[in-house]
């Protein structure tokens, strides 16, 4: 029955996503757009041979980088503000009030979100090819499980912000400032190496920068999942102590909700 | 009979800025199955706190209850499997999506089987006359059409037990009339589904409900059928009757009667005079004293007719009164 919910949770996110053509339309216009970003920017790069490590091309680098980072905007912002929109919508209370458990309930608003940012990923990587990147050398399975990896660990900071959103009715200040510095300090469009060592101890804190190194390894050199172990132990650790906080906060917030009677109230 | 709702000794206390805020004060009750139950109190009364409870939307404090007998805490699902909810927000859907759309999806987390889901939509669109809105975007609808398809939407999974809060607000006499009696003639008639009407409005409840439960300050104050209900209500009749002669003469004497408890003026013609007099006691004798002393005034009884018919207006009066 759950697999038949989550399947009527994608299914609902489609048609409302549908619903609105222009901005579904937007999203994957952008997408297209950004890989002829970051398709330019190498080029202006490649003129002024500035390159971010020998032998690594920086189309390919900075393609990875800023296609993965789409699962920093899902995990840290998606999660809270579909939930903030149910609230303001007044649908959250009829949500709640059905046959299925509330932790379901809160969380598969956001599953086509993530299905169609997981199929973006993919498809600026497969039009990043068209324009030239590099993935001769990709080790596929390693670069799978390290999303797999990534993913969880994010959508626990997404979880967490989630339940700060429908506790304070406000979105969650601190994991979108987390969302925001990631782009920055973990090597999106550049490595953390190019950092102040003193800023580079923000890098280390953030377990994107993890992710976005090993699928990195792995899709630029191959790297299997034991040469890559540094990254995947490091997301673990990430997950180890953010799930159990996750599930914390959201059973907190859903005792506090069904306590106060505030889930119907924006 | 067959208890489908139980509330034991229910308690719910909110917390407002660290002041305990009682909203549900010891509330026990039974509701049987195939029952029209109706919960009436003014705002604020703790009608939409007590139903979010049996709905397991808000944990109760103290206490206890079983809905369908599953206990609101332990089984909240199979609570929420047994139930339909009617809140009293009409806009609680997906705007641009269909109704269809909207049904479909809240069938699925009903638990309504994939193969059986365009059947159960078919049937509630039905029911309530939204068949040709079907594939509209909620947003078109009219506002007595969302709230006819947030009472469809309660019934997609055919549930045993029904709470309606509220549901004929925002709707024109027509379609409430049209709701309530699909209610009662349908849902409770035909399918014996139980169903718990909560209202404000007196109106929406006479005649309508088996029984009813008067809460007041989160107490409930009373219950039972509006007949044994009336019993508790001390014995006074109130008739309008018109008059021909000294209309103030007639009233001097009626109000000089033990009784009468009162007698009041409600409009002076040129021949006739209306008053609303109020019998504190419902006799033949009575009623004949108030016409003798017409006679004697050399005055003449036009019309007269009751006009408070112990209905629940005065039943709840009774009840919730300081």
């Amino acid at each position: 029955m759950t697999n038949l919910k989550l399947l009527a949770f994608f299914q609902h996110g489609l048609h409302l996503a549908r619903s609105y053509k222009l901005n579904f339309a937007a999203r994957y216009v952008a997408a297209f757009v950004s890989v002829f970003f970051y398709f330019f920017l190498a080029q202006l790069f490649a003129r002024h041979q500035v390159s971010v490590s020998p032998g690594v091309d920086y189309f390919t680098f900075v393609l990875i980088g800023g296609a993965f980072s789409k699962y920093v905007e899902i995990a840290m912002r998606t999660l809270a503000d579909t939930l903030r929109e149910e609230m303001l919508l007044g649908t959250i209370e009829p949500l709640l009030s059905t046959a299925t458990s509330t932790t379901l309930a809160l969380i598969s608003p956001s599953l086509f979100i993530l299905s169609e940012g997981t199929l973006l990923v993919f498809a600026q990587l497969i039009m990043g090819v068209l324009f030239g990147a590099d993935f001769g050398h990709a080790n596929w399975l390693s670069a799978i499980v390290l999303t797999i990896l990534l993913v969880v660990c994010l959508s626990c900071l997404g979880v967490i912000s989630a339940a700060l959103t429908l506790r304070y009715k406000r979105r969650d200040p601190i994991n979108w400032t987390i969302g925001a510095i990631s782009y920055v300090f973990s090597g999106v469009f550049f490595p953390i190496t190019a950092l102040p060592a003193a800023m580079q101890i923000i890098s280390a804190a953030l377990p994107f920068t993890y992710g976005l190194h090993g699928l990195r390894g792995a899709l630029l050199n191959g790297s299997t999942l034991i040469n890559l172990w540094p990254d995947v132990f490091a997301l673990l650790l990430f997950t180890a102590v953010l799930l159990p906080l996750a599930i914390i906060f959201l059973r907190g917030t859903t005792r506090y909700l069904k306590q106060s009677g505030a889930i119907g109230q924006y | 009979m067959d208890t489908v709702i139980h509330l034991d000794h229910l308690v719910k206390t909110y917390t407002s800025y660290g002041r305990a805020v009682p909203a549900v004060r010891d509330v026990s009750f039974d509701v049987e199955r195939g029952e029209l139950f109706g919960l009436f109190g003014s705002n604020g009364a703790g009608k939409s706190t007590l139903v979010r409870m049996l709905a397991t939307l808000l944990t109760p404090t103290h206490g206890r209850a079983t809905v369908n007998g599953f206990d609101i805490v332990r089984d909240e699902l199979k609570v929420r499997s047994a139930i339909g909810l009617v809140a009293s927000d009409e806009r609680s859907f997906y705007g641009r999506l269909t109704c269809r759309q909207n049904l479909a999806f809240y069938a699925a987390l009903q638990n309504v089987p994939r193969s059986k889901i365009a059947a159960a939509i078919e049937r509630v669109l039905d029911l309530f006359n939204l068949t040709a809105k079907a594939d509209v975007p909620f947003q078109s609808l009219s506002t007595g059409q969302k709230q006819r398809l947030n009472m469809a939407r309660a019934l997609v999974h055919d549930p045993p037990i029904v709470f309606l809060d509220e549901p004929t607000k925002s709707m024109d006499v027509q379609t409430a009339d049209f709701v309530k009696a699909l209610i009662k003639q349908e849902l409770v008639g035909r399918q014996h589904k139980t169903i718990v009407f909560i209202s404000h409005e007196l109106y929406e409840m006479d005649n309508f409900c088996d029984r009813v439960a008067i809460l007041a300050d989160g107490q409930l104050k009373a219950i039972g059928t509006p007949q044994e209900l009336s019993v508790h209500v001390p014995r006074r009749a109130i008739y309008r009757i018109e008059v021909q002669g000294d209309a103030d003469r007639i009233a001097q004497q009626w109000r000089a009667l033990s009784s009468i408890d009162a007698v009041t003026e409600i409009s002076r013609g040129i021949t006739f005079t209306a008053f609303d007099v109020t019998l504190n006691a419902e006799t033949s004798g009575v009623w004949l004293q108030v016409l003798q002393i017409v006679g004697e005034c050399g005055g003449r009884v036009e019309t007269y007719r009751r006009v408070d018919d112990g209905s629940l207006r005065d039943i709840i009066k009774h009840f919730t009164r300081e």
